[in-house]
């Protein structure tokens, strides 16, 4: 099994400060899922930690898995993902945008608001943000005249994820995505959240080239 | 506390219990989480973080 781990530029931990020496071991005292041991990423939790630099980390001694990281008693970063670039994040963010006034066109549509719905869906594959911001109010708009508050909340969101693609990490947009998903009157999965984080993984996994070694 | 709908201000609120290491994994989860899309907390946490390491080094040089 492969593992990744985020850190904020010049290779710091996110939350300590703490400057990473690539190559070098590090021990902790015991492993457990947050307070002692370093944390890494498996595939499918990296959604949750994004940030700037993205690494992968060698894990030794007691490994505890948890619902979205896993923790080691010893570890090492070896190379860093040179994928993960400030472009690459903002195609993250951009295609997290698009999810997102993705379900705002489904929740409209279901809703009955059909000219909103397809004029927002007609703006998924532009890339100008002017358009977006302005299907989206136009949208909010009619959701408010016909009571659909799911609908209206959902293209509030599409404004509020505009606004952080250029103030915001791609974090941001990534847990916007995933509460969107839960706003969803409708839902084809029991837990949209997760299963909209789901996407975001598989999307990191096939853009970066990751495999879990198994 | 819910980690997919967490307010700025409960975050906020387990800042200190978050540097003492008093919280438990989840709400410990939730707080870092938090952090990482949302940057004007992340800012708060870091302030606070160098606050205590300038603190601890002035107690040891005092």
């Amino acid at each position: 099994m492969r593992y990744w781990k985020f850190l904020r530029a010049g290779g710091t931990s996110p939350f300590t400060g703490y400057r990473w020496q690539p190559g070098e071991w590090y021990d902790a005292d015991r492993a457990s899922a947050c307070h002692c041991g370093f944390h890494a990423c498996r595939p499918v939790d990296l959604p949750y930690w994004l940030t700037d630099e993205l690494w992968r980390i060698e894990l030794a001694g007691v490994v505890v898995e948890s619902e979205h990281k896993v923790a080691a008693q010893r570890a090492r970063i070896t190379t860093r993902v040179t994928g993960w670039t400030g472009a690459a994040a903002d195609q993250f963010s951009l295609a997290c945008l698009r999810r997102i006034a993705g379900h705002a066109a489904d929740e409209l549509a279901e809703a009955g608001i059909d000219g909103p719905a397809e004029n927002l869906a007609r703006v998924l594959g532009r890339a100008e943000v002017q358009a977006w911001t302005q299907a989206a109010t136009t949208g909010m708009e009619a959701a408010a005249r016909r009571q659909a508050p799911a609908a209206e909340r959902l293209c509030g969101f599409v404004l509020d994820a505009v606004e952080a693609l250029s103030a915001y990490p791609p974090a941001s947009t990534a847990y916007i995505a995933a509460r969107a998903a839960n706003q969803r009157s409708t839902a084809a999965v029991a837990d949209p959240f997760a299963a909209e984080r789901a996407w975001q993984a598989q999307w990191l996994v096939e853009r970066l080239g990751l495999d879990d070694g198994r | 506390v819910d980690a997919s709908d967490v307010s700025c201000q409960v975050v906020l609120g387990l800042l200190g219990l978050w540097h003492d290491g008093a919280l438990d994994d989840h709400d410990r989860e939730v707080y870092e989480q938090h952090l990482l899309f949302c940057p004007p907390c992340l800012v708060h946490h870091d302030k606070f973080r160098r606050a205590l390491k300038a603190l601890s080094e002035y107690g040891t040089s005092s």
